[in-house]
């Protein structure tokens, strides 16, 4: 039963699981592909440019050799170099992940928030109008392509009703602030720019909406669900066999029981607004890792596309195993 | 007793009860019944596209490019004049051809995978699920944009990059199943008369693990074809002229402000057929579930 | 002479609505618990105990429904009160355990939070004092449970079964209840445990003054505890009286039916069975529920419900045959 051990753990597993990622992108990013310089160049590209790029870019050394240059590379931090941007890759991250995280948390809240209410409420409030309500917004949550929902809403509410801003994280004319944390919000409001504060708020709702409206419904789903079945068991009985107020009931007995499956869930819907970050910065031309990692496999830029994945999968793995952990400290009985 | 006037055995009873009671449970949701019907819809639309679908849907014709729906357009036309209506139509042939070898390949894959790795347990077990880990670390989209990227956008690709993606659930299924059975008393009964591990798996532990597989598999219908339209809609997936709903969605983005409907359409067309899977997916995890059958 | 009885359960009916229909569960209970009584409700699975037990708590949920009746508690009909007035009888004057103890109980809550959470409704006491925490102690230590600050902090899944059970007894006695209801609550136990927990029950219920409504199915138990006894079959009481007369002088044929199939030290004759099955309570039997399986049915059987008559001293019995016989003299 104890806590710490099962961090423990649960970190060297990680470790292990991110050497196999390395593998797996490496394998993908060097191993599947027939001709990676050839795609780049293009086909008619006269065998000595090509034989030099090689060289350049070390591809004409053995897979082993490049193999562990690679891992050497990523343990020291080397990402290796965009063919695009021509900057490290390591520098590309570090300049574009701070939008996607700020996406992302700002989705996250909106839909644990959204999706946990909405859960509970449709479980106490069972077959009444909410419940309804609640689950017709849930299936369609789960239903409609991120994609899809993104430019609807920016059809309507950009273009045709004109609330909302466009594409983007800031309006164009306005200068952004100064980059400390890489976060609009954060930054505005360490700099004191109140302008581009609100501007930045107003630019993340859409996005963020869209980007958690899946993640709302699955939360409510999970919620509601969980909810319901543990609102039949012989605890919930014998507490109110107490005298205990339904309220109380609720609040202090099912909740946390209900909550269970509810964190798994949050955990696996940030894996999936990691991969809808991919998709709803392209529509709304967010600049943020999703849409780097998107351009950077439409030309074949290998380096970037090894590195960005990495860095999402380690992320992604991060989060996970955070999820773990609280899974194992709200439920006693996990701590195995 | 009988039924329909044949007489059939009593010990058949508790079965056909139970049967009764599903499809009682059936009718009963109204959300399922929606679901059956979507489904059913696309299927038949799927199989009856090239007889119903009144232009060809990739023949362009620019005199005609970029009107508004019309009697003669249902749908409207794209900026290469193409009907979308077809292309809508055409294109849930690709989704389900998409869906089904998908579902074929990662869950015949995945399966085998965890049954292996569920009955031979110990550094099997070990190696192939710290693999399943590795996969699993990515999170869906990113993987198959990866897959599909590097080996070149086409729709046998996408099909083959999801499948990589998703084998990996039905492994864990199938591998907690085979565990189960694995420690029942008639497979020792087996391995007592001398049966070998090949034929204990496939005659014993794979029969039992086929069901809560393809529940799974039709529980994760909606996704594969969100997954797939994603894809499309990188460009990572089926290319032009292909009638794939995501890339269509994507097509129709430069010109979303005056002419909506290149990339509503399509995008209807997802939405609802993900709605129909997700509805009948629900509803049939609803009836499976023993506490919830009253 | 009805006011000196605690609890009077008259005429209740009690349905549940399921995908074959209307489950009649209850159709028209009616007994009594007096004072300081140790009363048995004995019958078979899906005879309706349970359902009786939860009415009286008011914990039936949907799809059930409480119809008719009136249960008296103490002079009040807890079927006309207020949930919030009912909140305090189930807080303050009737204790309920159940069958299975480490269900009963919350996963994630240490047992020390969910029994101070109960003294501190009967009590009116704050749920983090120290008077809570002593109060606690004391009724841990009255239960025999050893070390009970160390259990305290315990969670539920680290007890044993009798322990668990313990527990909850304690918990329904925090609030020194007028009744305590007991669901089956050996039949998931040990046969060593489950005396024990018996005894202690008697044991604290004459040192609390407490009524006790105890629902099983095994008969020796209820021969050994009960004052009285209640026969209860397919959603009806069928005969009640003190376990002495019932164990003597049966004459239901239903009670004699289950009372001849308890096995006997010497026995040599085949037990005897009671033929038929329990019915399907959807479509139960017209008139007394029993008569399909009688051996001593007649017409009037399955056409009227037989009415509860007193055929001796504090024993009821609802069978035509004493009707009848009643009628006629």
């Amino acid at each position: 039963m104890n806590l710490l051990n099962f961090i423990v753990r649960r970190l060297l597993l990680m470790v292990l699981v991110l050497f196999g990622v390395l593998c797996i992108v490496f394998i993908i990013a060097n191993v599947i592909p027939a001709d990676p310089i050839g795609a780049l160049l293009g086909g008619n590209a006269p065998p000595e440019v090509v034989d030099e790029y090689k060289k350049k870019l070390g591809l004409d050394k053995p897979l082993a050799e490049r193999f562990v240059s690679y891992l050497l590379g990523v343990l020291r931090g080397d990402l290796g170099v965009s063919f695009r941007t021509n900057r490290p890759v390591l520098e590309d991250i570090k300049k574009f992940f701070p939008a996607t995280m700020e996406l992302a948390i700002a989705a996250t809240i909106l839909s644990v928030i959204l999706g946990i209410w909405l859960g509970v409420a449709s479980a106490v409030n069972r077959n009444k109008g909410i419940d309804h309500f609640a689950r017709v917004f849930s299936i369609l949550g789960v239903s409609m392509p991120v994609f899809w929902t993104g430019l609807l809403l920016l059809l309507i509410f950009y273009y045709k009703l004109d609330i909302l801003p466009g594409p983007g994280r800031l309006d164009i004319f306005l200068t952004p602030p100064k980059r400390i944390t890489g976060s609009i919000v954060i930054d505005s409001l360490l700099t004191g720019n109140w302008e581009a504060l609100k501007n930045g708020l107003l630019h993340l709702i859409m996005p963020a909406f869209v980007l958690g409206y899946s993640a709302t419904a699955s939360i409510a789903r999970i919620t509601r669900a969980s909810m319901l079945d543990v609102l039949r068991q012989e605890y919930i009985t014998t507490a109110r066999s107490k005298g205990l107020e339904e309220r109380k009931v609720v609040r202090n007995h099912a909740l946390r029981n209900a909550l269970i499956p509810t964190v798994t869930i949050i955990g696996l819907t940030f894996g999936s607004l990691l991969e809808g970050a991919v998709l709803t910065e392209t529509v709304f031309s967010w600049p943020g890792l999703g849409r780097y990692i998107t351009n950077g496999y439409l030309v074949l830029d290998y380096p970037a596309v090894m590195g960005g994945t990495l860095y999402i999968a380690f992320i992604y793995s991060l989060v996970n195993l955070i999820v773990d952990i609280i899974y194992a400290f709200l439920d006693p009985r996990m701590r195995v | 007793m009988r039924i329909l006037g044949i007489p059939v055995p009593e010990s058949y009873k508790p079965m056909i009860e139970d049967l009764k009671h599903t499809m009682y449970l059936w009718r009963k949701s109204r959300l399922t019944m929606v679901g059956t019907i979507i489904v059913l819809a696309f299927l038949m639309v799927a199989i009856v596209a090239p007889f119903v679908a009144p232009y060809d849907p990739i023949e362009q014709n620019l005199k005609e490019k970029l009107l508004p729906p019309s009697r003669e357009h249902l749908f409207g036309t794209d900026q290469f004049g193409r009907d979308i209506f077809s292309r809508v139509l055409y294109g849930s042939r690709i989704a389900l051809w998409i869906i089904l070898l998908v579902s074929l390949i990662s869950g015949g894959v995945g399966t085998m995978i965890g049954v292996f790795s569920g009955y031979f347990g110990g550094i099997v077990d070990e190696i192939l699920m710290r693999i399943t880990d590795m996969f699993l670390a990515f999170p869906g989209l990113v993987l198959a944009m990866a897959f599909a990227a590097a080996m070149g956008p086409s729709l046998t690709n996408t099909i083959i990059a999801i499948s990589l993606v998703y084998w990996t659930r039905y492994a864990r299924l199938a591998r907690a199943e085979a565990m189960r059975v694995k420690n029942m008393e008639y497979i020792e009964a087996e391995k007592a008369i001398g049966a070998s591990h090949l034929r204990i798996i496939f005659l014993h532990v794979l029969p039992m693990c086929i069901s809560p597989v393809l529940v799974q598999l039709t529980l994760r219908m909606g996704t594969i074809i969100l997954t797939a339209a994603g894809l499309g809609f990188l460009g990572l997936g089926a290319q032009p002229p292909t009638p794939e709903w995501g890339a269509m969605v994507s097509d129709g983005r430069n010109y979303l402000v005056d002419q909506w409907w290149i990339s509503t359409f399509p995008g209807l067309a997802i939405a609802i057929v993900v709605l129909g899977f997700n509805l009948l997916g629900d509803g049939i995890r609803d009836m499976l579930d023993p506490r919830l059958r009253r | 002479m009805e006011d000196s009885k605690l609890l009077s359960v008259r005429n209740l009916r009690v349905i549940f609505r399921t995908y074959r229909g209307i489950v009649k569960a209850l159709n028209g209970v009616n007994f009594e618990i007096g004072r300081e009584e140790f009363v048995g409700i004995v019958g078979e699975t899906g005879c309706g105990k349970s359902v009786t037990a939860l009415s009286i708590m008011r914990l039936i949920q949907q799809p059930g429904e409480i119809i008719d009746g009136e249960i008296i508690f103490d002079g009040t009909d807890l079927l006309k009160l207020s949930e919030d007035e009912m909140r305090k009888v189930r807080g303050k004057e009737i204790a309920m355990i159940f069958q299975e103890p480490k269900v009963s109980l919350n996963p994630v809550l240490k047992v020390g939070t969910q029994l101070k959470e109960a003294v501190s409704i009967a009590d009116g006491i704050p749920q983090k004092s120290r008077e809570a925490e002593e109060k606690v102690m004391d009724i841990l230590d009255a239960v025999g449970l050893p070390d009970p600050k160390g259990l305290m902090n315990k969670y539920p899944h680290e007890l044993s079964g009798g322990m668990a059970q313990r527990v909850m007894i304690a918990m329904g006695l925090l609030k020194k209840p007028k009744l305590l209801i007991a669901d089956e609550p050996t039949s998931a136990l040990d046969v060593t445990i489950q005396a024990q927990i018996l005894n202690l029950i008697k044991d604290l219920v004459s040192k609390f003054r407490t009524s006790v409504l105890f629902i099983t199915h095994d008969l020796g138990v209820v021969a050994e505890y009960s004052d009285r006894v209640v026969i209860m079959y397919a959603g009806n009481v069928v005969e009640i009286g003190d376990v002495y007369t019932i164990f003597r002088n049966p004459v239901h044929p239903y009670t004699k039916g289950l009372l001849n199939a308890v096995p006997r030290i010497g026995q040599r004759e085949p037990l005897e069975t009671i033929p038929g099955i329990v019915p399907d309570l959807v479509h139960p039997p017209s008139g007394c529920r029993f008569h399909p399986r009688c051996s001593k049915a007649m017409e009037v059987c399955s056409k009227e419900f037989p009415e509860m008559v007193e055929v001796e001293k504090d024993h009821f019995v609802a069978c035509h045959l004493f009707t009848r016989g009643e009628k006629n003299g």
